[in-house]
């Protein structure tokens, strides 16, 4: 290294607190572009995901039919039970309603639930995770005990009991889904918290007079964070599979269309063995989302377990 | 007196009993002084310093008859108050294997300026000068602000650590081992550079490490420890010319020294004694050459032996004699 002290050249100026973000937000997005687009299977995922975000987005201008409005034929018969055709690409149900429709209509409410409770899911699990790990004892205690209940929580009684209590809703879904996904990501954020705060710069952080909110959420927090993002995608695909299971079973808003409600609606109709197009749309819709969101989150597994790339 | 500690004791309670890490140590630093406290490894060097900085885990226990900086009593001081008020500002720490100290996931440069702002009033701008400034003084150029820890080598580490430490001018500058883990030419330099800091800033330095070569260079007063006690205390040219603790003179024995070349190396039989079981009389007793039996059962006080130059050893009278012995190998190893 260069051992003069030299003269130093004009300071550079600090740039502006928006340009800044919008250059920390240009290298994350190309960092995590990177990530995904290194793994094939991760790309797949990407692609899938950004398709299901642009039909949740634009859907209304999308649909073919009004998805709740009996259709007719040409003929003027009412289109009751068809099978997928230029005028209905998925076919009908048995009340004459266009199946492609309605699985564009329940793409958004399944992309707005699987986000939403995902995300507040990780929120809620990252910070208990943090608190409990970095504080140790009592508190550590007292929050993985409050998981270890949590843990041994059923979904379905525990949505039975709320949808009886409440009513059905969309929200009361959410709520559940929430309340029960945080769980995990809180039990792995705290393990790997642990860990983090061996390191010595945590330590030294502490040295200087940071005080714990600091040391947690912009030295320890920052360390965690492909963690955070794997478990992101992975609350969400767990968001979508029991949202879908909840609508099926019917504890979902009656009035909404989602994709389990569309295989609800199947299974109530009784066509089940000979309506096959009826149920393939929207079971395949699941699989494929959820299977993006989980290998997106299996490509960043590499990134916070290298070992894993290998294989 | 800058920082003041007297009969400074760490506890650490443990499933096998009470460790006393450090067990009665008397500690004393001038303003704009370079005190470099040397001891083997395992004799509460660094628990000096957690204890210090309040790093020590809950399991341990700080007390003292005083633990002074300046006119601030560090053993009450509120902890909200120590961390914003003396940490950093008044006292600052570059941390042992400061390679490691660094947050990886940060850009060196809003480290530092995240630390500086976290202190003071400072607009990032500002802070941003300051650190640019600071890297002139330790000798880092200032592009380097925008570069991530691992692309450092290990010497820039420890110089951006010394940077951050200094960022407020602390009264009191705590170096844990600074050159420990550097290779002898990085070591050199960064003695140099500490040489340099010291002509800009008038900060007192405590430099701790097991290398008595580096406080021979660096040291203004030197301070000897032993099983968590300190055993000698001399302005550092008094330390090296006449030695009054046997510890010191068979710690000088053991390292070689450019004034007597081909002198043989003698090395201290044995090791520093169980802390978990200390023994009763002086801590040296058991490896001491001239160790007599009040030195089993009776702990020496450390008292005044000349001007300005203190030692724990009821022997004292005797120097002359022992340090006539101690330079012979027959005396350690019998």
């Amino acid at each position: 290294m260069n051992q003069k002290s030299v003269k130093v050249p004009a300071v550079p100026l600090a740039r502006g607190r928006a340009v800044r973000w919008a250059g920390v937000l240009r290298r994350e997005l190309s960092n995590n572009f990177r990530i995904i687009r290194a793994d094939r299977l991760g790309s797949f995922g990407a692609v899938v995901i950004v398709i299901a975000a642009l039909v949740a987005v634009f859907g209304p201008w999308l649909m073919p039919h009004d998805p709740y409005e009996s259709l007719r034929m040409a003929d003027g018969r009412m289109a009751v039970l068809q099978r997928p055709s230029w005028e209905f690409p998925l076919g009908t149900t048995n009340l004459a309603r266009d199946i492609l429709s309605q699985m564009i209509v329940a793409t958004r409410t399944t992309m707005v639930i699987g986000l939403v409770s995902g995300l507040i899911s990780i929120v809620i699990g990252a910070n208990i995770g943090l608190i409990s790990g970095y504080y140790g004892g009592r508190v550590d205690n007292l929050l993985m005990r409050l998981t270890d209940i949590v843990y041994g929580m059923p979904f379905l009684p525990f949505i039975i009991v709320l949808i009886s209590l409440f009513g059905r809703s969309i929200g009361f879904v959410m709520l559940a889904i929430v309340v029960i996904v945080w769980r995990t990501s809180a039990r792995v954020v705290r393990a790997q918290t642990m860990a983090i705060k061996q390191r010595q710069f945590v330590a030294f952080a502490k040295a200087r007079g940071a005080s714990d909110m600091r040391i947690i959420y912009r030295h320890i927090a920052p360390n965690i964070l492909p963690l955070l993002l794997l478990y992101t995608s992975f609350n969400i695909a767990w968001a979508i599979v029991t949202e879908a299971s909840a609508s099926f079973l019917g504890f979902s808003d009656p009035n909404a269309i989602t994709w389990g409600s569309i295989l609800q609606d199947l299974w109530a109709s009784g066509y089940t063995r000979s309506a096959w197009w009826w149920f393939i749309a929207p079971s395949a819709a699941i699989v494929l989302l959820v299977s993006a969101f989980v290998f997106v989150s299996r490509a960043y597994e590499v990134v916070a377990n290298p070992r894993l790339g290998d294989r | 007196m800058l920082l003041e500690a007297r009969n400074l004791r760490v506890t650490y309670r443990t499933t096998e009993g009470d460790v006393r890490a450090v067990d009665g140590l008397d500690l004393a630093i001038s303003e704009s002084e370079v005190f470099g406290l040397v001891g083997e490894s395992g004799c509460g060097k660094s628990t000096v310093v957690k204890a210090l900085f309040r790093l020590l885990p809950p399991t341990a226990r700080i007390e003292a008859d005083v633990l002074r900086f300046r006119d601030h009593d560090l053993l009450t001081m509120a902890p909200v108050r120590f961390r914003r008020e003396i940490l950093m500002r008044e006292i600052a720490l570059v941390p042992q294997s400061a390679q490691n100290s660094l947050n990886p996931v940060q850009r060196v440069g809003p480290q530092i300026i995240e630390a500086i702002r976290a202190h003071s009033t400072a607009s990032t701008a500002k802070a941003r000068e300051r650190v640019a400034e600071l890297f002139d003084i330790v000798g880092l150029q200032s592009e380097l602000m925008e570069r991530f820890p691992h692309q450092f080598s290990g010497g820039m580490r420890q110089r951006a650590m010394i940077a951050m430490a200094l960022a407020f001018e602390p009264a009191l500058l705590v170096m844990d081992e600074p050159t420990t883990g550097l290779d002898v030419l990085v070591q050199e330099r960064l003695l140099g550079r500490i040489r340099k800091i010291r002509q800009r800033i008038k900060s007192s330095i405590l430099l701790i490490t097991h290398d008595i070569g580096v406080i021979a260079e660096t040291a203004d007063r030197v301070g000897v420890m032993y099983s968590g006690r300190m055993v000698e205390s001399a302005p550092t040219t008094a330390l090296f010319a006449a030695s009054q603790h046997p510890y010191t003179l068979g710690l000088k024995n053991a390292f070689p020294s450019i004034l007597e070349l081909g002198r043989e190396l003698i090395s201290i039989p044995g090791s520093p004694p169980d802390l978990s079981n200390p023994p009763k009389g002086c801590g040296f007793s058991e490896r001491c050459p001239f160790a007599l039996e009040t030195c089993h059962a009776q702990r020496p006080a450390l008292l005044k032996v000349g001007s300005d130059h203190l030692s724990a050893c009821i022997r004292t009278a005797e120097i002359e004699y022992m340090r006539d012995a101690a330079s012979k190998k027959l005396t350690w190893h019998s």
